[in-house]
């Protein structure tokens, strides 16, 4: 989100993008059939920090995942027992219990990041996550009971899943 | 006809002024008109243009790390104020089918593989 925010900044300013920027770029493009969201959190930074120009641009191509039952707690258990920071844990549960606005959705296919340490954390305790997720799963009752994790991505595995699900 | 209003200027500047004037067969009045419209606009843009506070220049100047942590603390910020309580979700909420998901790893894992050859 800040590559592609600060991207539109530059071009704007007739400057050039860095590789990851560029990346950001090609990724939201509301052609690639793809939905994508934040959380209301990322959403309140952007109104606050971040100029209008931008937050309209950003805005149109967003929506909005809203925590639903068991986030929280998900989320604490990322944070305490597999040393996710707050803000990595929180974004990860809510990818697995977030909704849309009109609940249509219960949690998301790819949560997709530039920070490759949280994607080698999680891939290396993924076994050990799985389990601790199956656990609490296995106590809920429906609607919740199907949900999976999200599939940890970089944005350039995302733009190339993405790109041959529309050749496909 | 316009306003009017007498403003003091540098004696430097005031030729400057005159000697551009000339050369642009515009009278001071309206070259200090664009000027001032010109540079209002811009003083009002580039107040819009806040990142965290600054200039979206001097922001967008950052290092990538000094960018990172702004983001990042404002993230925390946002955490840390009252949450809204959680929503309930729909009883017939679209969820990921396991079936779609295995083959979604499977197109991750291929993709790995391919980019850890190229390697």
């Amino acid at each position: 989100m800040r590559r592609y925010a600060e991207g539109y900044a530059r071009s704007a300013r007739n400057q050039p993008l860095t590789p990851e920027q560029q990346l950001a770029h090609f990724l939201l493009q509301p052609s690639s059939g793809a939905r994508f969201f934040i959380s209301r959190e990322l959403a309140n930074l952007l109104r606050l920090h971040v100029p209008p120009s931008v937050v309209e641009q950003v805005a149109s191509l967003l929506q909005l995942l809203i925590p639903l039952k068991y986030q929280r707690r998900w989320a604490r258990r990322l944070h305490q027992d597999f040393g996710f920071s707050r803000e990595d844990a929180h974004l990860l549960s809510l990818a697995t219990f977030g909704s849309d606005l009109s609940g249509e959705i219960l949690g998301v296919d790819l949560f997709v990041t530039f920070d490759l340490k949280l994607i080698d954390r999680f891939t290396a305790s993924s076994s050990t996550i799985k389990k601790r997720f199956s656990r609490m799963v296995s106590h809920l009752r429906h609607p919740y009971t199907p949900v999976l994790l999200p599939e940890v991505v970089t944005p350039a595995e995302a733009l190339h899943l993405l790109s041959t699900v529309t050749e496909e | 006809m316009g306003e009017q209003l007498t403003i003091e200027i540098e004696k430097n500047l005031k030729e400057a002024l005159l000697r551009f004037c000339e050369t642009s067969s515009e009278s001071p009045s309206a070259v200090v008109d664009r000027a001032l419209t010109e540079f209002i606009a811009k003083a009002r843009s580039k107040g819009e243009e806040k990142w965290f506070g600054l200039p979206a220049e001097d922001y967008l100047a950052l290092p990538e790390e000094k960018r990172k942590a702004l983001w990042s603390k404002a993230y925390k910020v946002e955490l840390d104020k009252r949450q809204p309580p959680e929503g309930e979700a729909h009883p017939r909420a679209l969820t990921p089918r396991q079936r779609d998901r295995e083959a979604l790893r499977r197109r991750i894992r291929k993709i790995r593989e391919k980019s850890a050859s190229h390697s």
